[in-house]
């Protein structure tokens, strides 16, 4: 790491923190490779004086801090979902591989300016870094490529990320192993 | 293995880029065929080994097929929001493409960005096909069922649909040969159900995809069970599904010379793709390429030298000289756009001796109607007769983990009621089912985080065990079935839809009728059986607000499109029913080709590739013969 | 490497079968060897960067896997038994390879130039020209291993020999070793050519194996090579030459006799930046271009130990945990060359499971070393 001595701790507590609400092990954490990018992310989006209250936050309260719940979320598939997006059901079910049909409130950024803009505009060219670059908000996007395989959620359900980390030829007919 | 065999799936570097439009339109081709999906490159591949020199006219990107680029769709894929079927694929506005997020009903005042199928009606169907190099191949999910014998007869059979002017007999061979080209993965034994027969001594090239442990789960409820329909009794069994991608190679294969598999594509030796890994991502893009694209053709067919390829070139016209007595075609029109990231163009007419659609049944239906062919049609069913397999979803809760989400997106699934006496009154159907859980239908597993997270409050531990134990337990049951033709299902032009190129966007009407939706009704019934029989909880849920919903018996279901679209023209018996012939030669023009499954005059309970394919052989080899009669120094013609 | 079926050497040096299952033997630690420092540099690489380097490198180490097999098929041949769960099978790396006059060391490293550097000296190392080249003398001064020149004290020259620190030792003479991998095979030709010669005199023959101990190619299929059944002399050697070949190419050229390029030209590419085609000649490729970021590797500390783990014990677990699975996966690749070669079809899910722990480790940065990341230690 090449920031400050400060800025690596405060990395290693948001990792510390992040490690009690997902259930995986900092070592899981770290071993995503996703760390960095996470916190940047929730720092970019939220400002440092949420990310404070909410890694305060006792993970028990109800109703919980919402950028707690965009936290775990960020963890387990890659996706930010803004605090704004908790409870969205509907959001959520667009953003899965596999679904297909009518989409509804959705922003795509693969689409030119201006085009089914629903929840927000702006093209996600490549190259633009939606978790590091700008100032803008967005409350819904993939935060790189590989944040979507290093999701931890798949882990959890004893299988890969569809599309990547594959098991090997046959693996499939074995019964689910899940790791603990 | 020699050198050769390894070099095949090479693509050659810069053949796509190498042949400009221009050139194109400069040079006297054997062969013009428009598109560089499965049918096209089969057709190129086949022609270009007869000799004859070929041009692909292709609408999608124009760079060269390899690691780099397929990574990048890949990549794209992973990094996308949405991720549906076409996700991995650059949004292209020179080349649209249907994607099933854009589904709504249209109107002239939809913002034109907004959309790719026009369907003004209430039901609409979220079905897509793609447009990039390697068109839809890239995307399928590369299930490669033969149809029935049956399927070739069911208006005789059962009064229901049309003939096919040929027979599963006629097609056979031409089966065989799409086998080897896709490398199919199955067992005769598994595979010799309800007529479909094989010569003695046939194996696949590679054994059988291995069974999920879904299936096997499934299996242990469904194997047995009996289903009376039409005063005939069914039994039900878990039958693995033939499969285009690479397996385990039969070492019986072609009289013991065994099979090697192809694997990816790139413009230099790459290993990779030999064996299916169990990405459990066929659609929309194998990782490794171990499932079938047509790249694996066409690197072949480039390979030769005789064939090329212009990439970025929209088919915009067929070009008809009207006075010809036999309406022959002189040229296809095509706009060359500069990137994807412009509307610029250029427009140059690409001249050969015999033309060959290989648009996909919506745009080969699409380009003809745009260049005012069905004036000249004496069937008038150009664009009539669309078909796609209309799929009902089914989900359930199984009692215990059963293995979700990994293995192919599909191994295996119940194939007994794909035909049989009762498709006089109904619908056959496929089942298919799903080891990628519910997510088609739900948006699972994200779906199941959010609840769990945002509703529940669930944290740490507890999460991520419920999340576990919850999710593997998901069974999903697609149903596919059977829509027969119909004059009034339909693809069409209007003035008042177009694309940034100046292009028409096809129009697309599709209903689905009571013949289908009978099936669906047995398929909704019979899903509930077999979830009582496993002891899973039925949750499937229809929403009569969406788009996809159709009403039978007073009950709302939910069609979702099946990516399997067909029959825009034809084949049949004479130009007064039907477009095309047995061999997908146009009655109405003597020197054009419409090849790919718009020429299926019926598409029972197997998805169209396999059958498109063979069907893609079995024309290469009349293609041959006319090009032979057209060429030979003796037929002197006026 | 310069084994060829040339006329048998006037003083072979495996002159029992004994000898030839001990030769064979360290041609499994050794093409076992290269596989740690392979696997360690691709799954240092950050994801979605380096495609062209991963590739290569992922097929390199599957086609060591290729060798492995392929050893194990001719040892199983000769009636040997292959043993992959001997004590120190494994080298505690660095370990050292000859290298012509010198050796050199081969490192567990992240992806980088070095890195490239070393896996370009594995495969190609020099040739020799004559026949007395084909021998170096031991350097054990050079190797730090003893001040006076003299070779170190039996019960420790045994356990060198027996761990697979320094590969090309002569077995039996301590004094010498071979200038080359390509020598140490060329020598094991040179003895299943004598030993055969002799067996055929008394009527009989050295290729006395169970059939069913083979692997075919059935079991293993790589994306790369293919394997070749061992049931007498002419497969040994084509199995043996076939390890070579895939090293550094056929008759000098860039691809070997199953139209693979082979794995010195697949690393130059990377060096060059330039892809191979048919048609081009060694060291001039003219395919297809590709890039390379050397920075896009996490920083894997070199030769990591788990003693370097003790501050970080959730990282220790972990690469404890992937040792004792490594052990695994040996323990199961040997029972497929042991009469089951079924097993080797299940070893394909641990190697994929290996490398999500892997991936892991080596994101994981260490405390007390900064900049420094972990990674797998392969102390078995």
């Amino acid at each position: 790491m090449t920031q400050s001595t400060d800025a690596g701790k405060q990395l290693r507590d948001f990792v510390k923190f992040s490690a009690t609400v997902t259930g995986f092990s900092e070592f899981d954490l770290w071993g995503t490779g996703q760390a960095e990018g996470y916190y940047k992310t929730v720092l970019n989006q939220e400002g440092p004086d949420a990310l404070q209250k909410a890694m305060a936050s006792h993970p028990h309260t109800v109703p919980a801090d919402p950028v707690v719940n965009s936290i775990i979320k960020l963890w387990y598939v890659g996706v930010w979902y803004g605090p704004e997006l908790v409870g969205r059901v509907d959001v959520a079910a667009w953003t899965a591989p596999g679904r297909s049909g009518a989409k509804p409130a959705v922003p795509d950024y693969s689409r030119p300016e201006g085009t089914r803009s629903l929840a927000v505009s702006g093209q996600h060219q490549a190259g633009e870094d939606p978790a590091h670059g700008g100032q803008e908000r967005k409350p819904l996007f993939v935060v790189s490529p590989d944040a979507y395989t290093e999701g931890l959620l798949w882990r959890a359900i004893g299988a890969h990320p569809s599309g990547a980390k594959a098991p090997g030829y046959g693996s499939w007919a074995n019964p689910p192993v899940f790791e603990d | 293995m020699s050198y050769d065999d390894t070099d095949q799936v090479i693509f050659p570097a810069g053949a796509a880029t190498q042949t400009s439009a221009a050139e194109a339109a400069q040079g006297e081709w054997d062969a013009v065929v428009v598109g560089g999906g499965m049918a096209g490159c089969i057709i190129a591949e086949q022609l270009g080994q007869a000799g004859y020199k070929v041009v692909i006219l292709e609408a999608g990107p124009g760079k060269d097929m390899d690691l780099a680029e397929y990574e990048s769709y890949l990549s794209r894929f992973y990094g996308a929001v949405v991720k549906d079927n076409q996700s991995p694929y650059p949004f292209n506005p020179n080349a649209r493409m249907p994607r099933s997020t854009d589904t709504m009903p249209v109107n002239p005042g939809t913002p034109r960005d907004d959309f790719y199928l026009v369907q003004e009606g209430k039901y609409c169907t979220d079905t897509t096909f793609t447009r990039v190099l390697g068109g839809t191949s890239m995307h399928w999910e590369g299930k490669a069922l033969r149809m029935l014998p049956e399927d070739f007869d069911l208006r005789t059979k059962y009064g229901q649909g049309l003939n096919w002017p040929l027979s599963y007999d006629d097609l056979e061979p031409y089966y065989r040969k799409a086998e080897a080209e896709l490398g199919v993965a199955a067992e005769v034994e598994d595979q010799a159900y309800l007529g479909m027969h094989f010569p003695k001594g046939y194996v696949f090239p590679m054994h059988r995809m291995p069974l999920s442990y879904l299936d096997q789960t499934v299996a242990g409820g469904v194997d047995g069970m009996r289903v009376t329909l039409a005063d005939d009794e069914y039994t039900l069994q878990v039958r693995s599904f033939p499969q285009a991608r690479n397996g385990v190679p039969n070492a019986a294969y072609d009289g013991g010379k065994g099979f090697v598999p192809v694997g990816a594509v790139s413009t230099s030796q790459v290993e990779e793709g030999e064996r299916c890994q169990g990405n459990t991502n066929c659609v929309p893009i194998c990782p490794v390429q171990a499932k079938y694209h047509s790249g694996k053709t066409l690197a072949k067919a480039l390979g030769r030298g005789n064939v090329k390829i212009v990439t970025q070139a929209v088919a915009s016209k067929v070009e008809i000289d009207e006075h010809d007595e036999h309406k022959r075609v002189t040229g296809i029109t095509v706009k060359k756009y500069e990137s994807l990231h412009s509307e610029k163009y250029q427009t140059y007419t690409v001249k050969g001796t015999v033309y060959i659609l290989c648009a996909h049944a919506i745009e080969n239906a699409r380009l003809m109607l745009a260049s005012d062919m069905q004036r000249m049609s004496r069937s008038k069913l150009i664009g009539r007769n669309l078909m796609d397999h209309a799929y009902l979803l089914t989900w359930g809760l199984l009692p215990k983990p059963a293995d979700t989400m990994r293995g192919t997106t599909c191994t295996g699934g119940i194939t007994d009621l794909r035909g049989g006496r009762f498709r006089r009154t109904q619908a056959g159907f496929g089942v298919d089912i799903h080891n990628d859980g519910w997510g088609w239908a739900t948006g699972s597993p994200y779906t199941d985080l959010v609840e769990l997270v945002d509703k529940r409050g669930l944290r740490g531990r507890e999460l991520r065990r419920t999340l576990g134990n919850q999710i593997s337990r998901q069974l999903l049951l697609a149903f596919m079935i059977d829509l027969l033709p119909d004059r009034n299902n339909t693809v069409t032009v209007d003035d008042r839809y177009k694309d940034a190129l100046g292009n028409l966007k096809p129009v697309v009407s599709l209903k689905i009728p009571p013949y289908t939706m009978r099936g669906a009704a047995l398929a909704r019934k019979l899903a509930t059986d077999i979830f009582d029989k496993l002891g899973a909880e039925d949750r499937t849920t229809y929403d009569k607000d969406s788009y996809s919903a159709v009403e039978h018996d007073g009950q709302w279901y939910n069609i979702v499109g099946g990516n399997h679209l067909a029959g825009t023209h034809i084949m049949g018996t004479d130009p007064a029913n039907s477009v095309v012939d047995h061999t997908q030669h146009s009655w109405d023009h003597d020197n054009l080709y419409l090849v790919g499954p718009g020429s299926m005059p019926s598409i029972g309970t197997s998805n169209i590739s396999l059958t498109m394919a063979a069907l893609a052989f079995r024309s290469a080899a009349h293609i041959v013969k006319h090009l032979r009669a057209a060429k030979a120094p003796a037929t002197v013609r006026s | 490497m310069s084994v060829s079926e040339s006329e048998p050497a006037p003083d072979p040096k495996i002159k029992t079968i004994e000898e030839l299952h001990d030769y064979l033997y360290k041609g499994l630690q050794l093409e076992h060897a290269t596989l740690p420092p392979y696997l360690t540099a691709l799954y240092s690489l950050h994801p979605g960067t380096n495609s062209d380097a991963r590739h290569v490198i992922r097929v390199v180490a599957v086609e060591e896997m290729l060798h492995l097999t392929l050893v194990a098929n001719v040892l199983n041949a000769v009636g040997g038994t292959p043993d992959l769960t001997k004590p120190n099978f494994v080298p505690n790396y660095p370990t050292y390879l000859p290298c012509g006059p010198t050796y050199f060391q081969v490192h567990l490293r992240p992806f980088s130039r070095e890195a490239l550097d070393t896996f370009l000296k594995i495969e190609k190392p020099p040739e020799a020209t004559t026949e007395e080249d084909r021998f170096v003398p031991v350097d054990w001064t050079a190797l730090g291993l003893t001040s006076d020149g003299m070779a170190p004290p039996p019960e420790e020259l045994a356990e060198l020999k027996e761990s697979g620190s320094i590969f090309g030792l002569v077995p039996g003479e301590p004094t010498k070793r071979f200038s080359s991998i390509g020598e140490f095979y060329e020598e094991i030709i040179r003895g299943i050519n004598h030993l055969e010669d002799q067996a055929r005199q008394a009527g009989k023959t050295i290729f006395t194996g169970d059939r069913a101990r083979q692997v075919t190619p059935e079991y293993f299929y790589s994306g790369g090579g293919d394997v070749i059944e061992v049931a007498g002399r002419d497969t040994a050697v084509a199995a043996l030459n076939l390890v070579a070949e895939q090293g550094e190419g056929l008759y000098g050229g860039i691809y070997d006799s199953q139209g693979e390029l082979a794995h010195y030209y697949r690393f130059q590419q990377l060096e060059k930046g330039c892809y191979y085609q048919k048609g081009d000649e060694p060291g001039k490729p003219s395919g297809p271009t590709l890039n390379v970021d050397w920075d896009a590797a996490y920083p894997v500390k070199p030769d990591i130990k788990l003693t370097d783990l003790t501050r970080d014990p959730e990282i220790l677990a972990a690469a404890e945990e992937f040792n004792r699975f490594y052990a695994t996966f040996l323990t199961n690749i040997n029972l497929a060359y042991n009469g089951q070669p079924d097993l080797l079809l299940k070893a394909v899910w641990e190697m994929f499971r290996m490398r999500d722990s892997m991936n892991r480790l080596v994101r994981n940065p260490l405390t007390g070393h900064p900049g420094a990341n972990a990674g797998p230690t392969f102390e078995i």
